[in-house]
């Protein structure tokens, strides 16, 4: 829940003594309500003010870590109400039963996943690694191998000997182990506490795992469910969502974690995409193929891009292919999409060309224009500090042709020569083979 | 009893196409039964692009998928008297409701749809779309002969909005409109797309009745994304393509897509399936589990 700054303030002791780093107690609940600095920072709150703020400024799902990898710390339903914090891990499981030969291959399969899109590494960042083989031995070289690949690591056995084991050889990785049950909770908590591991902890429905929440005295856990069908996962981790958020349930304000077994990949890809958008923290798949991990990493990427901050190219002259002195000079904005889309049709085109990216505060060209972050002025102040002059011989420019109003008036304030270009970028290509400078 | 139980004051229009398919009508959000009843689950079309075969085509997909809908993309070459009798030709010998597409230009698609909407008339098809230039061609032919109209705007929530209130204020009743917020394709602004359906779906079940119209998204833009077509990507690129369709229109139908309409068939295929399962239909479906 966020406070108010007057909320906060009726609480403090109004003594204005400065303690807290702030000049007065007005100024520091002022930070508090804006989630910047700590109420521990008062030494004079009464217990019961202390309970009250400290309750009221805590997340409303608690931010767990899996190795280096952090989930949870969550705060809305939606993404356009402001946006998702930390992004759905994706994990694969692996049995340890597999020869290690075939650990490896897997292994090094998943890390291939790995794409650069946007200035952004998207990857599988997670290992479940799932003990049926009963032996110790095995168990603990399979967790040695996914630990060398440094990959965050899940440990599921019922063994809790065995998990012990591989724990003590994991020190400091934070891995995350389960599941705990009714049965089991208290032995399999105390493991966790002792090796500083996660919990996973598992139950039926919603109800169930809150009652068992309460009972252990952890805070770094994650919820699962018993064998469900994909209509009631999702159902539940919306109950468990909105439990947290709006109805401030502090036993089930912890991240999620869902299995997918499905034998049909694009099966498990769909429920993916269902649980990706509805509120899992972290989906494990049983396999996965290189065109649905592209997929689904791009799904992840545009769903937890913050909606407020579009993402950015650096604004700068971007070389494609090996241009010359006379090779072309297009321009554009600093959009991601409209870059890479612009980029990737010059590039098909197979002509080199440089390409200027105008910092047009992540505006398409459009947007851009209307919005005045894209005019003769400011292409003009670009034009003349630039070392382009330098790199090419020619003064030509090639505009969007969306901007086409504007080359009157840049050619006029620039001294360049405007070529107006399509409007659509993937004509650029048949555009630039046909250019005559 | 943890309850979070959500109620909604409004409730999305329910839409006819055809004898009786029915379209939207939710008073929950995608696929939540904990809040009310699913009404109509999202309606799948497939899409076909027409060519010298596409009588028959339609006939062949309709027997062997029975799509929800079947939707026509003309091209802008052909001649307005061609699509129009190639329109009535299909309509013929089909059950399944159908989509007109005219050819993306605003000004050519006035003609083309009011040809089309009267040869058909009476067959209550969807005319795709009306856009703020040509709304007013477009609303009269589909009150006239009877069809419904999608509206479309640009990733925009005021804008679905004005489109919708000055279709009203042209006579288009509220629940003869499709909304179309534009889609966009999975790494080519998703988001954007996603969270306009949701704030129009939110904003309708909050009483907006300007915004309860169903949501419609035409998924042939996944064709253009690079990631799904290109050679420099992983994989095999009939599989990326099937994902790229089927990926965004399931994320469009969580989002509050009320029909979702496909050019790959296989992403239909899987989409369908999937939505069978969560919508409770679960003739023919896999079922899923934990470990």
């Amino acid at each position: 829940m966020v406070l108010k700054p007057l909320e906060v303030y009726k609480h403090l002791p109004k003594k204005n003594c400065g303690e807290c780093g702030f000049q007065t107690c007005l100024a520091f609940a002022m930070a508090i309500a804006g989630q910047k600095t700590e109420i521990t920072l008062c030494p004079y709150l009464s217990q019961e003010a202390m309970e009250i703020l400290s309750s009221a400024s805590a997340p409303p799902i608690k931010s767990v870590m899996i190795g280096s990898v952090k989930i949870g710390d969550e705060k809305f339903m939606f993404r356009h109400e402001k946006k998702f914090y930390n992004e759905t891990a994706f994990a694969v499981r692996i049995v340890d039963s597999l020869s290690p030969d075939d650990i490896e291959k897997i292994l090094k399969k998943i890390r291939d996943l790995t794409v650069i899109r946007v200035g952004e590494e998207l990857k599988f960042n997670l290992v479940c690694l799932e003990e049926k083989s009963g032996d110790i031995t095995k168990f603990k070289q399979a967790v040695k191998l996914c630990s060398d690949f440094d990959f965050s690591l899940i440990l599921i056995s019922e063994n809790l000997r065995i998990l012990e084991s591989s724990l003590s050889i994991l020190s400091g990785k934070r891995p995350a182990i389960g599941f705990a049950d009714e049965k089991n909770y208290k032995e399999i908590s105390e493991l966790a506490k002792k090796y500083n591991a996660s919990l996973i902890v598992r139950a039926e429905d919603p109800e169930k795992l809150a009652s068992l929440t309460e009972k252990i005295d952890m805070k770094e856990i994650i919820l699962s469910f018993e064998e469900r069908s994909p209509k009631q996962i999702l159902e539940n981790l919306t109950i468990i969502r909105r439990a947290a958020i709006k109805k401030k349930i502090r036993s089930l304000g912890y991240p999620t974690i869902i299995f997918l077994n499905n034998s049909d990949p694009t099966q498990n890809t769909l429920e993916a995409t269902i649980y990706l958008a509805k509120y899992a923290s972290v989906i494990v798949f049983p396999d996965i193929e290189k065109e649905d991990a592209l997929a689904l990493l791009i799904l992840r990427q545009n769903i937890y891009t913050d909606p407020q901050k579009p993402l950015q190219m650096e604004p700068k002259i971007y070389e494609i292919g090996d241009p010359d002195e006379n090779s072309p000079v297009l321009l554009t904005t600093n959009f991601s999409l409209t870059y890479f889309t612009v980029s990737g049709d010059i590039e098909a085109s197979g002509i080199p060309c440089y390409l200027i990216v105008l910092d047009t505060e992540g505006l398409s060209v459009l947007t851009a224009y209307a919005a005045g972050k894209l005019d003769a002025d400011k292409i003009t102040k670009f034009l003349k500090n630039s070392e382009i002059r330098d790199m090419v011989k020619h003064r030509n420019i090639i505009i969007p042709g969306l901007i086409s109003k504007i080359s009157g008036t840049l050619e006029e304030k620039s001294g360049w020569n405007v070529i107006v270009g399509p409007n659509d970028s993937k004509d650029l290509r048949e555009f630039l083979k046909n250019l005559k400078m | 009893m943890i309850d979070v139980k959500e109620e909604f004051d409004g409730r999305i229009y329910e839409v006819t196409a055809g004898k009786n398919l029915r379209i939207g009508g939710q008073r929950t959000l995608p696929f939540l039964t904990i809040d009310d009843e699913i009404k109509n689950p999202p309606r799948l079309g497939i899409e076909i692009v027409a060519d010298d075969s596409i009588v028959e085509k339609t006939e062949n997909i309709e027997e062997e998928y029975k799509p929800d809908l079947l939707s026509i993309a003309f091209e802008n070459q052909d001649s307005t008297e061609e699509i129009v009798s190639t329109a009535y030709e299909i309509s013929k010998n089909i059950e399944t409701p159908l989509i007109i597409y005219g050819c993306e230009d605003p000004e050519r698609d006035k003609e083309i749809l009011s040809k089309c909407a009267e040869v058909l008339s009476g067959k209550n098809i969807i005319l795709g779309y009306a856009s703020e230039e040509n709304y007013r061609t477009i609303a009269a032919s589909a009150i006239a002969y009877g069809h419904i109209v999608i509206a479309q705007t640009s990733i925009d929530v005021n804008l679905a909005k004005q489109l919708n209130i000055l279709l009203s204020d042209v006579g288009v009743k509220k629940n003869r409109i499709l909304i179309d917020p534009l889609a966009s394709a999975l790494g080519y602004g998703l988001e954007y797309t996603y969270s306009v359906i949701e704030r129009i779906r939110l904003a309708g079940l909050s009483g907006d009745e300007f915004l309860a119209q169903p949501v419609i998204c035409n998924l042939s833009v996944c064709e253009k994304a690079r990631e799904a077509t290109s050679q420099e990507y992983p994989g095999s690129i009939e599989r990326r393509k099937m994902l790229w369709e089927a990926v965004t229109g399931m994320a469009f139908a969580l989002a509050g897509a009320d029909v979702l309409v496909f050019r790959n068939i296989k992403a239909f295929k899987a989409v369908r399936n999937k939505i069978n399962q969560i919508t409770g239909d679960n003739s023919g479906t896999e079922t899923s589990r934990s470990v």
